[in-house]
């Protein structure tokens, strides 16, 4: 068990964020939701066969026993294909977030905290891939590139990281001048420690909230780039895809881009829910009025 | 003025954004038209649009590589020296009359005719067109159907002799399609020739935007008459809108956006089949589905695992899933209705445990290569899937039109997934450009000297029973050996508005539209 030694400042629980989030209502959606895309992405691997097995004797066919939730336009099960997907959808939740977390904390503390001429540089950088709307510019990056997970992947950290650094930068701005940092600086810490020891920690929960956005929308600009076909690449399932497929075949079968729609749904709902409760659960000022929320 | 006053309305698709490009386009041209387009009463006049989902890479006709469907788009431009009615037979054209005389063809030229850039059309034209084609320089994809052409000749300006190598029974079949087709010299000489193309035919090329559209005005000086001997064309303009979503090709032949549209997959034209503004008329032409195998590199090169590749495929579940219940099996590029059509020629059973065992235990790595237009990619996926059960590790990559040729072309692919509208001319341009050594479309990169001599076989008779023969023998060697692999046969019926009618078609469905007409 991790002791914490340097919040025990108050008479609330030990982990006092954690039991205010696990009060929040709208963590209690959204944490099973996630628990359960993550559990379907470590259990895609086992299913990798029958969400790719073929059946052109069972093209289409709705909801039923053999097929819970139908079969899509070459027969294969679909709900083995929402499970496959998962795994697509915590790779980008996890892997292009994490990347564009790490590095646009970085460039933001650094912008943030030296100022000058590297401050002007990085953020006028950040400004011009801020001022392209999100999915245009992963769609530049990916035409670069090339269509394929990798690259998409890519292409979300890319839009993503810049986010990151404006929010990181504004919130060291406004930390940099106070006395505790001041005092740090006077007494030697190096920069790299300050910046680490100091002002990180403050970050954390900014950066969770921040983080929790993020995910839903790279999630969506992921289901958007394999909904055109530039992500991911079949036979591997995802999400985007199985509804692009599913609107080619509405006419024959309702269900088909139904489903996966709404996996989408509740997976983006969640995060965003997730990130609300987070806020208000971080945020210590807030009186804690309805213990049932 | 019959323009179509239904406008595409924007649709909500993929491709809105393209669609909403065109839309406006048309606007554009619609209004053009509306200011100039005053001549003619009754049936005549008119903007035709087409939807066309297989744009052409150049207009001109010698180097034209899609086999046959550009020829609806040169059609509009371009005449013959002759032509082949839809019967096989041949009546004037450019030429008003010929005598075949062994290894010697004379034609008698039509007088008066000029290109639409005014130059006249006489022997000495003719005599370039044809020998522009066999000259090596110009690397004309039509060369080898005039390789028994040895010189053309203007004895005087009315009169063309034609010198053979040997007697050649398809030289008039191919005169009378692509390699026949009269460019004015001039326009040729100038350069950039295949976007701007100058013919004798019934429309005047009039702009060309890729992947957006094409248009042709109408040729107002044009030679040929009805025959109640009133002027062709018929119609003012016509607008061919390159569309690959089948989609949108479908969603704008209903709401009367396009007129006309060139092959619609079965799940498509089955949703139109209640609808009385549109006419579905099976004309006997078929799409044939191959995946035509790479021997020039391994692992295709050994023929056990192209049969274990045929082994693999589920042909009748490809068709299933890609055409519905709206699909031929045939062992070829062979109809059941063409004379060449052998039913015990048989490909491997499809058996994906013998290919697996053939293989040997490890996934053989393959890349194979679409085309990005439905129901390409879901085939694709399919024999991906198929494939993988049967003991390959396929990788597809679904490319567009102009980048998988280029691949194919520089031999870049194991395996190759495409189509070609069937029945052609003569069984000797299906089969010769993609089985002869020296053929232009030969994509395996074959060479089989057994096959070439039965494809030299058979067009070296005019015997029907010798020629028969012949082309079972090179279906028989071609499946023997799995060097293609031929899927199933989706219908494809001519697809227009019950307003549009006239349209003549050649002996392999590929439309002729001097003498079509929009009712009002």
């Amino acid at each position: 068990m991790a002791t914490d030694t340097t919040t025990a400042t108050t008479r609330e629980p030990r982990r006092p964020v954690l039991s205010r989030l696990l009060r929040d209502r709208r963590a209690r959606f959204a944490l099973p939701v996630l628990a359960a895309v993550t559990l379907a992405a470590a259990a895609s691997p086992l299913l990798d066969t029958r969400s790719r097995a073929t059946d052109t004797d069972r093209l289409l066919s709705g909801p039923g026993a053999a097929h819970p939730l139908g079969t899509d336009e070459l027969g294969r099960d679909v709900l083995a294909r929402i499970v496959d997907g998962a795994g697509v959808t915590v790779v980008v939740a996890t892997v292009a977030v994490g990347a564009a977390l790490v590095l646009g904390t970085l460039l933001g503390l650094f912008a943030g905290y030296r100022g000058g001429w590297l401050d002007a540089l990085l953020m006028r950088a950040v400004d011009g891939l801020l001022a392209f709307p999100l999915l245009v510019l992963a769609l530049t990056v990916v035409a670069a590139l090339g269509p394929g997970l990798r690259n998409a992947l890519i292409a979300i950290a890319v839009v993503t990281t810049p986010r990151f650094a404006r929010v990181v930068r504004g919130e060291v701005l406004s930390l940099r001048t106070r006395e505790w940092v001041s005092a740090a600086h006077i007494v030697g810490v190096p920069t790299w420690a300050l910046l680490r020891r100091h002002l990180l920690p403050h970050l954390a929960g900014t950066l969770g909230v921040f983080a929790a956005l993020q995910a839903s929308t790279a999630i969506i600009a992921e289901a958007s780039l394999s909904f055109l076909g530039l992500g991911v690449q079949p036979p591997q399932a995802s999400w985007g895809a199985m509804v692009a497929a599913g609107t080619d075949h509405l006419d024959a079968s309702w269900s088909l881009s139904v489903f996966p729609g709404l996996a989408i749904l509740l997976t983006i709902a969640a995060f965003n829910l997730l990130a609300d409760a987070l806020r208000d659960a971080l945020d210590a000022h807030r009186p804690d009025l309805d213990p049932g929320r | 003025m019959a323009t179509p006053s239904s406008m595409p309305p924007a649709l909500l698709s993929r491709r809105a954004l393209l669609g909403g490009a065109v839309a406006t386009l048309t606007a554009v041209g619609l209004t053009a038209c509306g200011d100039t387009g005053e001549r003619g009463g009754g049936k005549r006049g008119g903007t035709l649009t087409v939807g066309f989902d297989n744009e052409p890479t150049t207009l001109d006709p010698a180097l034209s590589s899609a086999i046959s469907s550009d020829r609806s788009v040169l059609n509009l431009f371009y005449d013959t020296l002759l032509r082949q009615e839809r019967d096989g037979s041949f009546v004037p054209a450019l030429a008003e009359k010929w005598t075949v005389d062994g290894t010697t063809v004379t034609f008698t030229l039509r007088e008066g005719v000029r290109f639409h850039d005014g130059t006249p059309f006489d022997a000495e034209a003719a005599a370039f067109n044809l020998r522009r084609v066999i000259d090596p320089a110009t690397k004309s994809t039509k060369a080898g159907a005039l390789k028994k052409l040895a010189a053309a000749d203007a004895v005087d300006p009315r009169t063309l002799k034609l010198t053979l190598r040997a007697a050649d029974p398809l030289l008039l079949v191919q005169l009378a399609h692509e390699p026949g087709m009269m460019a004015s010299p001039t326009a040729v000489k100038a350069g950039d020739y295949g976007r701007k193309p100058v013919g004798t035919g019934p429309f005047v090329f009039d702009a060309w935007r890729s992947k957006v559209q094409l248009s042709g005005k109408r040729n107002t000086a044009y030679w040929r008459r009805a025959a109640d001997g009133g002027a062709l064309p018929r119609l003012d303009q016509v607008v061919f809108r390159f569309v690959t979503d089948t989609k949108v090709l479908r969603a704008e032949v209903t709401t009367g956006g396009v007129q006309l549209v060139r092959a619609l997959p079965p799940e498509e034209f089955k949703q139109l089949a209640g609808n009385r503004q549109i006419v579905l008329d099976d004309i006997g032409v078929r799409r044939s589905y191959y995946v035509a195998l790479n021997v020039t590199r391994a692992p295709f090169d050994d023929p056990k695992v192209r049969e274990a590749f045929a082994m693999a495929v589920d042909r009748t579940g490809v068709g299933k899933a890609a055409a519905g219940g709206e699909f031929d099996l045939a062992p070829s590029f062979a109809t059941s209705k063409d004379w060449f059509y052998d039913p015990s020629i048989t490909p491997p059973p499809f058996d994906p445990a013998k290919a697996k065992a053939a293989l040997g235990g490890t996934p053989v790595p393959i890349t194979v290569v679409a085309r990005r237009r439905a129901p390409d990619p879901t085939i694709a996926e399919l024999l991906q899937s198929q494939l993988t059960a049967a003991g390959f590790a396929p990788k597809v990559e679904v490319l567009e039109a102009q980048t998988q040729l280029d691949r194919m072309r520089k031999q870049d692919f194991d395996a190759t997934l495409l189509v070609i509208d069937i029945p052609r001319l003569d069984p000797s341009l299906s089969f010769d450009p993609y089985f002869a050594s020296k053929g232009s479309n030969n994509w395996s990169g074959l060479t089989d000297t057994t096959l070439d001599g039965l494809l030299e076989k058979a067009v070296g008779s005019d015997d029907r029973a010798v020629r028969r023969q012949a082309y079972v023998d090179v279906q028989r060697r071609i499946v023997g050996e799995n060097y293609w692999i031929f899927l199933h046969q989706p219908k494809s019926p001519l697809i227009h508005s019950a307003k549009l009618s006239g349209i003549v078609l050649n002996v392999d469905g590929q439309w002729r539209l001097d003498e079509a007409e929009l009712a009002s």
